[in-house]
């Protein structure tokens, strides 16, 4: 397994370079999405309006963290990925129309978003669900956050991260896709299972 | 007869769910520390030693371990020998309200049509409480659970179909809920409820999650020899540990039975994560707390 590190504006050689199986440690800006707030962003540009700057070229990742208010700012206590799989319309349009290089997350995300990578040049990382303890030390301050009205689970957090990590490479910009292939030997697997049981 | 307070029962259930959240039960350590030492694959090994080092950090730091702190339940068992003063569910309510601005717990409880976030993890009817009587016992045991939404999701309900052995369908349906379970977050923990109604089933399979300590057979020996196999089977999908492949897929798999319609066989598996997290504690009628799981005081 390849360890590598990266430091975010990350540029599309780099993310091109990234292959299944590599480990990704990552420093730099993050910023996290989940439903709501993808629901907001495209309705608002549906209508003509803009998003945030610091959205575009973000790296995304697919996480509602546990805050804590403390005076004049926050501390991020617990950050951990959200199911992917329900954003893949999103990402897809992220990817190609605001230019995202990096989507953390977990679970996998399905062939329209695999199609944009390999396009543009994009690369899907994923953290180990529940380890958000371990995941949320690495978060080093929140710079901003935007949409706080959606709640603080689905508000857009803007974080600061060092040696975010591990983060596993599940697709990457050539077409690899290790769910997928992980996936097709479960389903081998378990039609042999119907014979044995 | 000496009387239980309401305080005391807020108190307990405050302190049961910041447990909860930061302490992975020693039982589900030792079965993960197990599967590490087991685990072929050098993916695999990598995934675990994440999450034994994450189970660390969060019981070193007071750290929630993951961020998904779930819907809060309680299983409440009331012993009849002591006497409660107060609503046990409102108590229970305010225990979660101080977890929730305290430990902290995500604000995960919404309206479900209009999303409006209270942001207690109070309301609508939750926390949800299963009461228990058992009427020669001298103190009130609860049990806090929290349960992350993608384990949630895959739960599995069905009734059994015909035209297949019934015993057959049952695995066979064990086996395909599971290898669908790959975003749970394996290894997983496995509840299986075969019989009783469709409704409660999906309550006991979540329930059997539970069963303390984790990975112990049911005392019905036909039952504990269907767990043994069912779990082998389970391990043999490769879904592995974070379902990135592997050898470990689930730690554990705890099997139930509930009478059934005669004409409505019912089956449901639970799921949770690797992250399986629950604390309990007895009030005996004289206002002492015994803390069971994980063992210890605050």
């Amino acid at each position: 397994m390849v360890e590598v590190k990266l430091r975010t504006p990350v540029s599309e050689g780099e993310v091109r370079r990234l292959k299944v199986g590599d480990i990704v440690y990552l420093d730099g800006v993050v910023v996290t999405w989940r439903d709501r707030a993808y629901e907001r962003a495209f309705e608002l540009l549906e209508r003509g309006e803009s998003i945030p700057q610091v959205f575009m070229g973000a790296v995304h990742w697919h996480c509602g963290p546990i805050v804590k208010r403390v005076h004049g700012g926050w501390i991020v206590v617990s950050a951990g990925s959200t199911t992917s799989s329900r954003f893949t319309f999103q990402e897809s349009r992220a990817i190609r129309e605001w230019g995202v290089r990096l989507v953390i997350g977990k679970g996998g995300m399905g062939g329209e978003a695999a199609d944009a990578m390999r396009e543009c040049g994009a690369a899907y990382l994923e953290t180990v669900g529940g380890a958000a303890s371990l995941y949320a030390k690495r978060v080093r301050g929140v710079e901003s956050v935007y949409w706080l009205d959606l709640g603080v689970p689905e508000a857009v957090w803007v974080l600061r991260v060092e040696a975010l990590g591990p983060l596993l490479v599940t697709m990457d910009s050539s077409g690899g896709n290790l769910r997928r292939d992980v996936m097709s030997a479960v389903e081998k697997n378990r039609l042999r299972e119907h014979e044995i049981l | 007869m000496v009387m239980v307070e309401g305080d005391l029962i807020a108190d307990v259930a405050f302190k049961l769910l910041s447990k909860a959240a930061v302490e992975l039960p020693g039982d589900v350590m030792r079965l993960l520390k197990e599967a590490y030492t087991r685990e072929s694959t050098v993916r695999g090994k990598v995934m675990l030693g994440t999450m034994i080092d994450a189970a660390e950090v969060a019981r070193k730091e007071g750290r929630p371990l993951c961020q998904d702190t779930g819907i809060p339940m309680f299983f409440v068992t009331i012993g009849g020998k002591v006497k409660v003063k107060g609503d046990i569910r409102d108590a229970l309510a305010r225990g979660t309200e101080k977890a929730t601005r305290e430990v902290p717990l995500r604000e995960n409880v919404v309206h479900p049509l209009t999303s409006r976030n209270p942001g207690t993890n109070v309301g609508w009817g939750v926390p949800y409480v299963w009461y228990d009587y058992k009427y020669d016992a001298d103190y009130l045991e609860v049990v806090a659970a929290l349960r992350g939404g993608g384990s949630a999701f895959a739960t599995f309900l069905t009734v059994i179909p015909s035209g297949v052995p019934r015993l057959k369908a049952v695995k066979r349906a064990v086996i395909d809920a599971a290898a669908r379970a790959s975003y749970a977050c394996p290894p997983l923990i496995v509840g299986v409820c075969i019989g009783g109604y469709p409704e409660t089933a999906a309550g006991e399979a979540a329930r059997a999650l539970l069963r303390v300590p984790v990975g112990s057979s049911n005392p019905d020996p036909e039952l504990a020899s269907l767990e043994e196999e069912l779990l082998a089977s389970v391990n043999r999908l490769g879904v592995g540990p974070a379902g990135l492949g592997g050898d470990t897929t689930a730690l554990a798999l705890h099997v139930e039975v509930r009478g059934s319609h005669t004409a409505l066989p019912s089956l449901a598996v639970a799921f949770s994560c690797w992250a399986l997290r629950r604390a309990s504690a007895r009030i005996y009628a004289d206002g002492s707390v015994e803390w069971l799981h994980p063992p210890g005081g605050e």
